[in-house]
Order: structure tokens, then C-alpha cells, then sequence
């Protein structure tokens, strides 16, 4: 029998400060029971259900290949490579962004029901999301590593966890705010796709950054996305990693994006239940 | 130890509706509970009445801390469980199987402890194991509810609170139920009852608190309380009813005005 734990809420109630992303150990369980949710909610009424993931990047490599080396012919050696190694993190922003926008004005019964941190909805989607992700980054090394001339070395894949902890931690906080905007307002469902196509093309992620001039150019110097898939083709696709820096620039700056989303969805995720 | 497992104090809580774009909250705030005192012990079980609109479960989401109080202060002590809604935070795509575990996470249990109390609950549920292995979208309300209140009789709580659900179960269940919720009292777990079932309340709980808009209009032996609740709605609208209700108001209009409302 643990000790009796006391809640007091109101007026009375002790300040925290903490962020607190996780409070306890029992907090842990309750997280990976919602990622575990999630899954199997993901296997219900699907043909391909958790694998659908990891097939709609296969899709874009497979129309954009087609699209950008026959009809329009870009100038980039290794064409398939250099896109697939943009895809990747893109498609995992896409796909986690997409599913954890309504990640809490989905689940009225829950928020209405249990007092759990709400913020373990949309992080659980995110979460989710990686593992496809992953799964699709060690296919994608090995078939470089056995089948192509393109030089990556095993040296440098150990650079890879910094995009990676990057895209995770810039797709989480993205995640978090968004989901909290869907409870409140419901405009971003209509809007969404259309600034992600936006945004996509903003990115060189079909054509090469050195086609990019002018005004678009400096937009697209400080966009965030954009940093972090050309670190993963530094990686991926260049074979070399030149300014190291910057990539742990990056990453530390997602840490703060993360850290401050977090705590901009704990000051205002208060009282959900009145609102999903 | 002889702290009480509820304590309310000068709870007030508010609704603001918002814009229809969702944004700024419009309008003055409407008080789904204005100066609510209370106060359980173990063991002890509290039965909550009032008309529809009159804040019974707003009450019981504070107390389940889903909501935060506007003003006021309210401590819980121990695990709370709570039977608030028919689904029991269930989902209808997943299997009662896979709903019961995860479920009694939410609860508060450990994944270990549920996977331990699991045939337990379904002996409780008195569901077969084909039902168990179905989706929750093929269920009856009632069978819902024999699953969800199974898994939250047997988490262990300290603090139960029960929402008007028990109607929906049959006769031999709600004896089950209540049977349950005794056992349960007698471990020492306080209980917070709404119904409209008065019979129930009469007969199951030893106080009674009787809301109205929100006001804590009467608290006090069930008998009473009950008898104070059935006069209440006996006063047909007029000069009498109003006096009467200027009475039993007084003082919570004497608090709204020292709050500024």
C-alpha cells in the first residue's frame, strides 16, 4: 500500500513551478499505455493500419522521382537519394503534425474523465510516429551503405542523432501547440494542409538549395525545417559534416522551442473539460 | 489518519462561454457551483441531489480534479476513482480486453496491478469472454457499464465518486453495485453519490447535500435532506416560492455579494 497521496487544488493549492514532463514513475506507465493506445487504435479498421506510415513516403519518393527527373530535369547527382534523404524528416513532421492536431479535441472522454497531464496526447502521437520513422531511416542507410556509390560512411552516422533529436523535439512542440489551438479553434483542420504544401515547397526538398535566389533564399535561411533536413543530407547524402556547429545549434535551439511550448500548453491547457 | 478524505472549501466554479471563434471568453461568467463548503470522512458516503443544470457534476469533475476550482480550495486525499460518464473513458474501437488495461491505468493502478485484478473484474463485469474480445462498439449501454464499473470497484480507490450511471444497469447489477460501494466503505473508501434516484440516496447514503443553480442549499441527514428536496419542488412558482428560496438563499447571496458578483 503506497502512502496516501494529497491533492489539493484552488486557492489553497502549493505553487508549481516545475515543468513537469513527466512527474512520476507512475506518470511513465500511464505515458506508454497512451502510446500503447494509440497503436492498437491505429491496427483498428485498417488494412495496413500501423504500416501506412512508413508507405507514404515511399509514395512521394516514387511520384516526386518520377515528376523531377523525367518531365521536370533537375540538376542533382543521385537524384532519388538526395530527395528521399529531404523526404524522411519531412514526411515525419507531415504524418505527426497531421495526427496530433486533434489529439485532444478527440478525446473528450478522456479529458473528461481522468486528471492525467494532457499534454501525454499529443506527445503520445508523436511518439508514435518515430517508430515508423526510424524504421524507415535504417532501411533507407543500409540500402545506401549495400547498393550505392553515394558517400556515406558509418564514421559519420553517429552525426545523424543530432537532426534527429532536433526534428523529434521541433515536431513535439509543434505538436503540442497545435493540438491546444484544435481545442479552441477549429480553423487549422480546413488550413493545415494548405501552409504544409506551402511550406514544402518553401524547402528545398525536390530541387537543389543552390536553385533557390533572391528574396526566397533569406526566408529560407532561418527556417527551422529547413536546417534540419539539410543536416540530414550532410549526413545522408554529402557524406560530410562541415559545420558541426550549427547542428548542435539547432539542436539546442528545438530544445527551447520544446521547453517553451511546453510550458506555454501547461499555462493554458487548464480546465480542457470545459472546452473539448 | 482522521483527516477527512474531502475537504471543499468556498468552492466556486465558473463557466465562460467563448466567441464563436473560439477565442475570447464573452460575457459574464455563469457560477456552475457558488459557495460550496463540504467535508467526508472515510468511510462515510455523501449523496448529491439537485435538478438538472444544478451543478451536481461539476462538482464531482472538481472533486475528480478534471476541473480546477475558480475560488476556493479543495484537498482530496488518497486515489480517486470516478464513474462520471457511461464510457468510463473507454474507446469504442477497442476491445473491453484491451479497455479494462488500460482503463485501470488511467485509474491510477500499475499495468502489473490491473493484469493481476483482471479476472477478478471480469468476474465482477459478468461479461463473457466473447464480449471481452469484441470492440466496445458492439456493446449495450449496460454492458458498458458493468465493465466500467467493475474495473473502477476494484482500483482501489479511497475516494469514489459515482455519477447517475447505476440507472442503467439492471436491478440484480445495481444490487451489485451497491453492494460494492458498502464493501467499499467499509475499507474505509469515502463515497460521493449523484442520482436522482432519491430512494437510493435515502437509503445508501448517511448525508445529503442538495444543490440548486449551484447553490449549496441544504446539507444534512439523508431523511431530511430528502424531505427538504421533495417540499422544495412541491412550492408551486409564485410570491411563496420566492420567499421561501429568498430564505434558503440568503446566505449565498450574501456571499455573492461580499465576492463581487
Amino acid at each position: 500500500m503506497t502512502a496516501p497521496t494529497v491533492r489539493v487544488t484552488g486557492e489553497g493549492a502549493p505553487a508549481t513551478s516545475r515543468l513537469g514532463l513527466i512527474d512520476s514513475w507512475h506518470q511513465r506507465e500511464l505515458f506508454w499505455t497512451l502510446v500503447e493506445r494509440q497503436l492498437r487504435l491505429r491496427r483498428k479498421r485498417s488494412v495496413m493500419g500501423v504500416a501506412w506510415p512508413l508507405i507514404s513516403p515511399l509514395f512521394l519518393l516514387a511520384l516526386y522521382g518520377v515528376v523531377f527527373t523525367s518531365v521536370f530535369k533537375v540538376p542533382v547527382a543521385d537524384y532519388p537519394i538526395y530527395l528521399f534523404a529531404g523526404l524522411l524528416p519531412w514526411s515525419f513532421l507531415v504524418q505527426a503534425v497531421h495526427d496530433s492536431l486533434q489529439a485532444i479535441s478527440f478525446e473528450p472522454d478522456l479529458i473528461r474523465r481522468a486528471p492525467f497531464p494532457p499534454h501525454f496526447l499529443p506527445l503520445a502521437r508523436v511518439v508514435v510516429m518515430i517508430f515508423p520513422f526510424l524504421a524507415l531511416l535504417a532501411g533507407f542507410v543500409a540500402y545506401e551503405l549495400a547498393f550505392t556509390e553515394v558517400p556515406v560512411s558509418v564514421a559519420l552516422l553517429p552525426w545523424l542523432v543530432v537532426p534527429i533529436g532536433s526534428l523529434f523535439l521541433f515536431v513535439a512542440a509543434a505538436s503540442l501547440l497545435l493540438s491546444l489551438f484544435d481545442v479552441f479553434n477549429r480553423d487549422l483542420r480546413y488550413l493545415l494542409q494548405n501552409l504544409l504544401t506551402v511550406w514544402f515547397f518553401l524547402i528545398p526538398i525536390v530541387y537543389h538549395r543552390g536553385m533557390v535566389e533572391g528574396t526566397l533564399r533569406i526566408v529560407t535561411r532561418l527556417d527551422p525545417m529547413r536546417l534540419i533536413i539539410d543536416q540530414f543530407r550532410d549526413v545522408l547524402y554529402e557524406g560530410r559534416v562541415d559545420d558541426p556547429g550549427v547542428h548542435l545549434l539547432t539542436l539546442a535551439g528545438c530544445l527551447v522551442a520544446f521547453v517553451v511550448a511546453l510550458a506555454v500548453f501547461r499555462a493554458k491547457a487548464v480546465d480542457l473539460a470545459k472546452d473539448v | 489518519m482522521n483527516d477527512p478524505a474531502i475537504e471543499v472549501d468556498g468552492l466556486w466554479e465558473a463557466y465562460r462561454a467563448r466567441g464563436t471563434r473560439g477565442w475570447r471568453r464573452r460575457g459574464e461568467p455563469r457560477w456552475a457551483l457558488s459557495g460550496v463548503d463540504l467535508c467526508v470522512s472515510a468511510g462515510e458516503s455523501l449523496g448529491v441531489i439537485g435538478g438538472n443544470g444544478s451543478g451536481k457534476t461539476t462538482l464531482l469533475q472538481v472533486l475528480a480534479g478534471v476541473l480546477q476550482p475558480s475560488k476556493g480550495t479543495v484537498t482530496v486525499r488518497g486515489r480517486v476513482s470516478s464513474l462520471v460518464d457511461l464510457s468510463a473513458g473507454f474507446h469504442r474501437d477497442l476491445t473491453g480486453h484491451e479497455n479494462v488495461l488500460i482503463g485501470g491505468v488511467l485509474l491510477g493502478l500499475s499495468r502489473a496491478e490491473v493484469r493481476e485484478r483482471y479476472e477478478e473484474i471480469v468476474d465482477f463485469s459478468g461479461l463473457s469472454a466473447d464480449a471481452l474480445d469484441s470492440p466496445l462498439l458492439g456493446y449495450s449501454a449496460g454492458m458498458g457499464l458493468r465493465l466500467g464499473f467493475a474495473l473502477v470497484a476494484h482500483s482501489d480507490p479511497s475516494v469514489l465518486l459515482v455519477d447517475e450511471v447505476l440507472a442503467v444497469g439492471d436491478d440484480a447489477f445495481q444490487q451489485k453495485c451497491l453492494e460494492r460501494v458498502d464493501h467499499l466503505k467499509g475499507r474505509g473508501c469515502a463515497v460521493v453519490i449523484v442520482s436522482h434516484d432519491l430512494e437510493v440516496v435515502r437509503r445508501r447514503c448517511s448525508r445529503v447535500l442538495v444543490l440548486e443553480q449551484g447553490h449549496p442549499i441544504h446539507i444534512g441527514a439523508a431523511e431530511e435532506s430528502v424531505a427538504f428536496y421533495l417540499k422544495r419542488g412541491e412550492i408551486p412558482a409564485g410570491p411563496e416560492r420566492d420567499r421561501r428560496l429568498y430564505e434558503v438563499y440568503g446566505r449565498a447571496k450574501a456571499i455573492q455579494r461580499r465576492k463581487g458578483q
